[in-house]
Formats: structure tokens, C-alpha cells, sequence
């Protein structure tokens, strides 16, 4: 008998919490949208935001930007949105589904291999003879920025450079975090994925791509349009512009704008 | 044409250890319900394996336990009609019969033709045509013998061939059994659970109790000094 | 004539006496909305342009193309390996069996993702057989028979629990009768078991084609997402709804309405099978 009444206690507050009252804003609530590669640094800002404004619920959902926005044009409940790309936000801001957004860090991308290094990759001219390549989707941030760096290697590397190594590509994942993943998993050969993502991998090793060729991905935080913890979400973007919010995003190999 | 069996066997609850035989004509088993009759006819089949014993048939041992022979069905020479006739939904009537004759290599054309012959000479040669799902119980009887006749068994196991089918018609296959079991003079186990069906036939009856052979000898015999109740009800009516 | 026992359920027409009465009817009819007007609705969201346009774009042909040519491949390795699984299943009792009955069931419980992690585990390159396979220069993940691999594990049990319990409807005493009747144990099997049970085996077959057809976190996870090589509808839906979601819909559309037509192979192939045969062997 006592387990059926905790059953219907958790049916009757479930149910409680999916029908709020639609009138009364939620101030303790605050839910972000985040691109899946702040995952770590958002993380820890969560905690310390919880702490700072007590009774405050920080829920985060992480994921590629595009699906993120994706979801937003779509209706979801989100109060604030941070892209790993301009592109997705500025298609917020043109549907005007987001208020005027800023840019509150900067990642760029590196190269990562399997601690064995098996296709003994070492530099980005190597990917070419990489056999398994993994990049993120031709949609998602992480890969817009692949195919830009590989793209701006042109110049350098040669004509044909972009196409070779794409057609090295084994696997398009929907985010960086997948892309990675299939690296500690030892399957892919090599991926390219963001700075920040490399630091707290498991078992891989980093290779760096040259600064000229390479891409500075901005990454912009707006305040979602018709949001019922507008304070909240005020509150929230400066935190993570404050001082306080930079040391933790430069300790996730997030570099200040 | 003789057969002769002796098994032992134990099957969930039930300890089956019965001596039975039989020569031209059929043999009759009476019981109660859960006796073992369909496991004794289910055991010479070759369904089941007894823990001892062995079964002749035709003066071949298909089992012996002690010699270490045990043949699979296919190779015993018996024809079995279960309970409900068991005819193949999905063939037709002339096919059902043709079955036996699939093992032997026979083409689908000689099949059917024996299946014809076989037909006539049991006197359903009207359903040659018919798909078996519209037969009534008296005429899946005839087919069910039919094909279990186109085996050319040396031993007959029929289990309640009458059992499923209202009075008219039960009276018909009565004697329709009665008569082509004397005339093709096969030997037979028949499972019946009507005195009138055991009286027709003219059969050699056994009793079976729990597993064991309680009585045997001519319908007359036990109807005049029945061993137990159930044989003195039994031919009461 | 109907073996004593059987009892018949009329469908259709008439009150029926014992069936639900119009309280308890009320419960069902949420559920029936709620599997029916998104259907509806899918249909509705494309205008026939939008749904050309969709077709067109190059995500849709390989992507169908890839999803026929495995889903195929799959329900014949189903089909092949699961048929004699199943008769086992049915047929045979003991330890061996419940097991394998266990065995069979758990891709059902376990979620797609974990399926396409263990898959990996097991024929990525340092998974259990990772050293053999590459030492026989043979490479699973990220290929298209990766994404056959993880098809037949997901769809396995849908056929084999059909077709066993096919197999179970089939009357003991037939088998019994064609032994006696000079058939060997397997010529008893392909031309009296088989045969009847067949409709019961054709609806599970449909079933482990629609499952495969669907399969969609063990093939991201496993094989991977490469048009062309590994992107199947599914895949190719989730990456079309980051682009156009148009196009997304038209896959969608298409996918459901292939979906459709194997429910509707489903329901009428007992029927048609009875029709042609004469049978009387109602599948449910």
C-alpha cells in the first residue's frame, strides 16, 4: 500500500508541476539552451549561479546549436540561448525569437586523435591520409567551422586539400561532443572539434591546427524573446559576462572576446 | 500380422505400464479420462520414448529397450488418426491422401492417382475434390482413414474415431470402420469411450487404469464379470 | 466443422454483449487521438510543392535507397537464421530454451543507444573483437554492414517471438500424424508446420521490416551518419530537420506512408492466405 501512495504522490506532483499557473511569472526558474560544447563550463556556472541566487532552478539542455535553434523556432520553452555560431542565433534574430545578442566568448578548433594515434596524424596536412575521419554535420557550428578551416588551408596546403580530406569523412555527427566521443572510443582516426572539448577528453591527444588557417568561432548569448524570467535571464547572461564567469570559461579553453 | 508391445513410461503425472497386443482386427482400449490411452497409442507411434520395454509390429521391433533400438516414426509402419482426425488445413482433400506417398518419391501426378484409387477403395471418392475445411466430422473420418490407409500400415492406432460426431453420423462410420477394418483385415488399437462403438467393432477389449491394463478379453467376457467399476458401467449402457 | 473447444468470436456488427461498454470506451478514445491525428497531421503539413521539393532534394534518394537495400538484407538474415530459432523455440523445452527465449527478447527492453554502444564494444576497433577484425582487414563501424548489424539485432525479436508463437498455434498431433505418414522430422517441419504457420511468420516478418526500417540510435551510434553510406530515412530525417524542414517533413511523410502500407501487407495477408487456401486459421 505504501508503494502505491508514493506512486500516486509522484503522479499528482508531476502532474502538478506540468499545469503551473500561466499568469504568475516564475522567477525561480530559469531554463538555458546551450550549445553542447559549454556543457563542462556551463555546468559549473550552473552551480555557482544556484548558489548565489538561492531558490533558483537552473536547467540546462545542451545540444547542437542547430537543433537548439530548430526547437526554439519551434516553440520550446527556453529563456536563454547560446549558439556556438552567429549563423543560428542571427536566425533567431531575424524571426525576432530572440532580443539583440552578444558575444560572450570565443572557441577555436583543434584536431584530436586516439591516444594511440593509429593513423599517426601529427599535423593537419596528415588528415589527408587519415581513414576514418569524423566531422560534425554540414549543419552543425563544429562542422561549418571544419569545413571553413579546411577551406582557408586552400592557400597552404593546396588545391585540392578541402576535398581530399573530406572524402576521408566517415561519419558527420550532430555535435562536437559526439565527434568526440567516437575518438576516445578509438574508431575514428581523427576529428575536429572544438578547443574547449579537447581539454576534458578521455584518452586522446591534441593536434593543433595552424593559426592562419584557423577559425574563431564567436559564440553569442541572447535573452529569448517573451520570457517569463526576464530578471533571471538578465541576471544569468551577466553572470556569465562577469569576470567570475570568463575565469570559468577560460578554464574550459574558452578564450574572452 | 501380429504386433505386440510392453512399455514403460512415466509422463508428467501419469506412470504408463501396459502389455497389449493384437493380431488381424482391431483391439479395443476402455478407460477412464486420463488413463493413458492417447499416451499408450501416442507411445507406439513413436511420440514418446518408454523407459523400457519394447513394441513389434508385423514381427519388426521398432523399440527395444534393451537392444537399443528405437525407430523414428517415419520408419514404425503405423497409421495414426488423432482425436479430431488431424487432416491438413492447408491441403486440400486428394492431397491430404497423397501425403503418404511424398517419402516414397512418387510425382504430384502418381500421387494424386493413388490418392484416387485409395479414395474409392474406401468409399470417399465424392470428396476427392473438396478442400477439407468444409467436411463434416464423418467425412474427415473417411479422409483421416484414407490417408492413414495409403501408408499401408502394419498397425492401425485410432483414437476416438467416433468421438467428435453427432448420432446419425456416428452410426454411419460405425459401420463403415467395423466393415473396412474386417475386410482390409489390418490390426488396430481403437481408444473408444462408447460400449456401441466396442460392441460393433467385435473387438478384443482392454482396460486401462491409471497407467495400468486392468482387464482384458471378449466384449461378452468382461460385460458378464467386469474387474471394476468402470467396466461394469461402462457396458451397462 | 470446428474441433470441440474452440470458441468464435463474430466480428463486426451487432451489440455486443460482453464487449465495453461506452464508459469504459471513453478511455480508449484519447489513445486512439492521440495515435491517429499526428498521422493526420504529418499528411496535412506538406503541400503537394513542399512535398515534391523534398523528394527532390539529395538527402531523399540515397537515403531510401540505403534504407531499402538494408532493411531488406536484414529481414533476410531474419528470416533465415530466426525461422529455425523460432521452431526450436516452439518445439523444444529446458533450461537451453528459456534462455535463448530470454536471449531473444532483450533487444526489445534494452534501448536502441545502449544496443549501438554494445555493438561497438563488441566490432569497433578496440571492442572485443576489434584485434581479429582488423587483423583480418575487416572494418564494421562505419560501414553499411554496421548498419545491417544493428538492424537485425533490433528487429530479431519482433519475428522470432511471431514466428514462434506461429509455430506454437500449429497442432502437435499433425506433426505426430505426417511422421507416421513417412516424414522425416525436417520434412515434417517444411511441409506441414511451415505451411500452416506461414501467415503467423508473414506478420512477423512485416513487423521486424517496419522495426528495421525505423532503427535509428544503434545505427547513429554504431554506424555512424554518412550519406549515402550509413545515413538511412531515419538518420536522414534527423539531419534534414537541421536544414529544411520541409524536406524533413516530405522524409517523414514518406517513411510513415511506407509504414502504413506494411501494417495494411500485415492485416490483409492472413486474410488473402485464407482465401486462397481455404484455411480456417484466423491470425490475429
Amino acid at each position: 500500500m505504501t508503494r502505491l501512495r508514493a506512486l500516486v504522490a509522484l503522479l499528482v506532483s508531476a502532474s502538478a508541476v506540468a499545469c503551473g499557473d500561466p499568469d504568475t511569472p516564475d522567477l525561480g526558474r530559469l531554463s538555458v539552451y546551450a550549445a553542447s560544447s559549454l556543457t563542462d563550463a556551463f555546468g559549473e556556472l550552473e552551480a555557482m549561479f544556484e548558489t548565489a541566487h538561492p531558490g533558483t532552478d537552473v536547467s540546462i539542455t545542451y545540444a547542437g546549436s542547430q537543433v537548439l535553434r530548430l526547437q526554439i523556432e519551434q516553440g520550446a520553452g527556453a529563456d536563454v540561448f547560446a549558439s556556438a555560431n552567429v549563423e543560428q542565433m542571427r536566425a533567431l534574430e531575424r524571426a525576432d525569437l530572440v532580443e539583440e545578442s552578444r558575444v560572450f566568448a570565443h572557441n577555436d578548433l583543434v584536431i584530436i586523435v586516439p591516444e594511440d594515434n593509429p593513423a599517426r596524424i601529427e599535423s593537419l596536412e596528415d588528415l589527408t591520409h587519415a581513414s576514418r575521419l569524423v566531422l560534425g554535420t554540414a549543419n552543425a557550428p563544429v562542422g561549418q567551422y571544419a569545413r571553413q578551416v579546411l577551406r582557408q588551408a586552400g592557400p597552404t596546403h593546396g588545391e585540392g586539400f578541402e576535398a581530399m580530406v573530406l572524402s576521408r569523412v566517415v561519419s558527420e555527427e550532430p555535435n562536437s561532443r559526439l565527434a568526440r566521443a567516437k575518438v576516445e572510443l578509438g574508431e575514428a582516426d581523427a576529428a575536429i572539434v572544438y578547443r574547449s572539448d579537447a581539454g576534458a577528453a578521455d584518452r586522446v591527444r591534441v593536434v593543433p591546427i595552424p593559426a592562419e588557417v584557423n577559425v574563431v568561432a564567436d559564440y553569442p548569448i541572447a535573452m529569448v524573446s517573451g520570457t517569463r524570467a526576464g530578471e533571471t535571464a538578465q541576471a544569468w547572461i551577466e553572470f556569465v559576462e562577469s569576470p567570475q564567469g570568463r575565469s570559468v570559461l577560460a578554464r574550459h579553453g574558452f578564450t574572452a572576446p | 500380422m501380429s504386433w505386440r508391445a510392453a512399455v514403460r513410461l512415466r509422463i508428467g503425472s501419469l506412470e504408463l505400464d501396459a502389455e497389449v497386443q493384437g493380431r488381424e482386427g482391431p483391439v479395443a482400449v476402455i478407460g477412464p479420462n486420463g488413463s493413458g490411452k492417447t499416451t499408450l497409442l501416442r507411445t507406439i507411434a513413436g511420440a514418446f520414448r518408454p523407459d523400457s520395454g519394447f513394441i513389434e509390429i508385423g514381427g519388426v521391433p521398432v523399440f527395444d529397450a534393451s537392444r537399443g533400438i528405437d525407430l523414428p516414426p517415419e520408419r514404425r509402419g503405423v497409421g495414426y488418426v488423432p482425436q479430431g482426425y488431424g487432416l491438413f488445413p492447408h491441403l486440400s482433400v486428394i492431397d491430404n491422401v497423397a501425403f503418404p506417398l511424398i517419402s516414397k518419391g512418387a510425382s504430384r501426378a502418381v500421387r494424386q492417382e493413388g490418392s484416387r484409387r485409395t479414395m474409392e477403395r474406401t468409399g470417399c471418392a465424392h470428396l476427392t475434390r473438396r478442400a477439407t475445411h468444409g467436411l463434416s466430422g464423418g467425412e474427415q473420418q473417411r479422409v483421416a482413414l484414407a490417408r492413414a490407409l495409403a501408408a499401408e500400415p502394419g498397425l492401425l492406432l485410432l483414437d476416438e474415431p467416433l468421438a467428435a460426431l453427432d448420432a446419425p453420423a456416428r452410426r454411419e462410420v460405425r459401420t463403415y470402420l467395423a466393415s473396412h477394418l474386417a475386410r482390409e483385415r489390418l490390426p488396430a488399437l481403437v481408444v473408444s469411450h462408447e460400449a456401441r462403438d466396442v460392441r460393433a467393432l467385435g473387438a478384443e477389449v482392454l482396460v486401462l487404469e491409471r497407467g495400468r491394463v486392468v482387464q482384458s478379453g471378449t466384449v461378452d467376457a468382461l460385460a458378464a464379470s467386469p474387474a471394476t467399476d468402470f467396466v461394469a458401467a461402462f457396458f451397462e449402457a | 466443422m470446428r474441433p470441440p473447444g474452440t470458441a468464435t468470436m463474430t466480428r463486426g456488427g451487432g451489440a455486443h454483449r460482453d464487449g465495453p461498454g461506452r464508459a469504459l470506451l471513453m478511455l480508449a478514445a484519447p489513445i486512439l487521438l492521440l495515435l491517429g491525428v499526428p498521422l493526420v497531421a504529418l499528411a496535412v503539413a506538406s503541400s503537394p510543392s513542399d512535398l515534391l521539393a523534398g523528394i527532390r532534394s539529395p538527402v531523399f534518394a540515397p537515403a531510401l535507397w540505403l534504407s531499402v537495400r538494408t532493411t531488406v538484407a536484414s529481414v533476410a538474415v531474419v528470416l533465415v537464421g530466426g525461422t529455425p530459432l523460432a521452431w526450436w523455440l516452439a518445439s523444444g523445452e529446458g533450461r537451453a530454451v528459456r534462455i535463448a527465449e530470454a536471449l531473444v527478447d532483450l533487444p526489445i527492453v534494452i534501448p536502441p543507444a545502449v544496443v549501438g554502444i554494445a555493438l561497438l564494444e563488441t566490432y569497433g576497433r578496440s571492442g572485443l573483437f576489434g584485434a581479429q577484425l582488423t587483423a583480418l582487414g575487416i572494418q564494421v563501424p562505419f560501414t553499411t554492414l554496421a548498419v545491417v548489424l544493428a538492424q537485425v539485432v533490433v528487429s530479431t525479436p519482433f519475428y522470432v517471438q511471431a514466428a514462434a508463437a506461429a509455430f506454437r498455434r500449429v497442432d502437435r498431433d499433425l506433426l505426430l500424424v505426417a511422421r507416421t505418414l513417412g516424414q522425416t522430422r525436417r520434412g515434417t517441419f517444411l511441409r506441414v508446420a511451415l505451411p500452416i504457420a506461414l501467415p503467423g511468420l508473414v506478420g512477423g516478418a512485416a513487423l521486424a521490416w517496419a522495426r528495421a526500417l525505423g532503427e535509428f540510435g544503434a545505427t547513429l551510434l554504431f554506424a555512424g551518419n554518412l550519406p549515402g553510406t550509413t545515413q538511412t530515412m531515419p538518420l536522414a530525417i534527423y539531419a534534414a530537420l537541421e536544414s529544411d524542414v520541409k524536406v524533413a517533413v516530405a522524409l517523414s511523410l514518406v517513411l510513415a506512408g511506407a509504414s502504413v502500407l506494411l501494417l495494411f501487407a500485415l492485416r490483409m495477408a492472413p486474410r488473402a492466405w485464407s482465401a486462397f487456401h481455404g484455411t480456417t486459421e484466423e491470425h490475429a
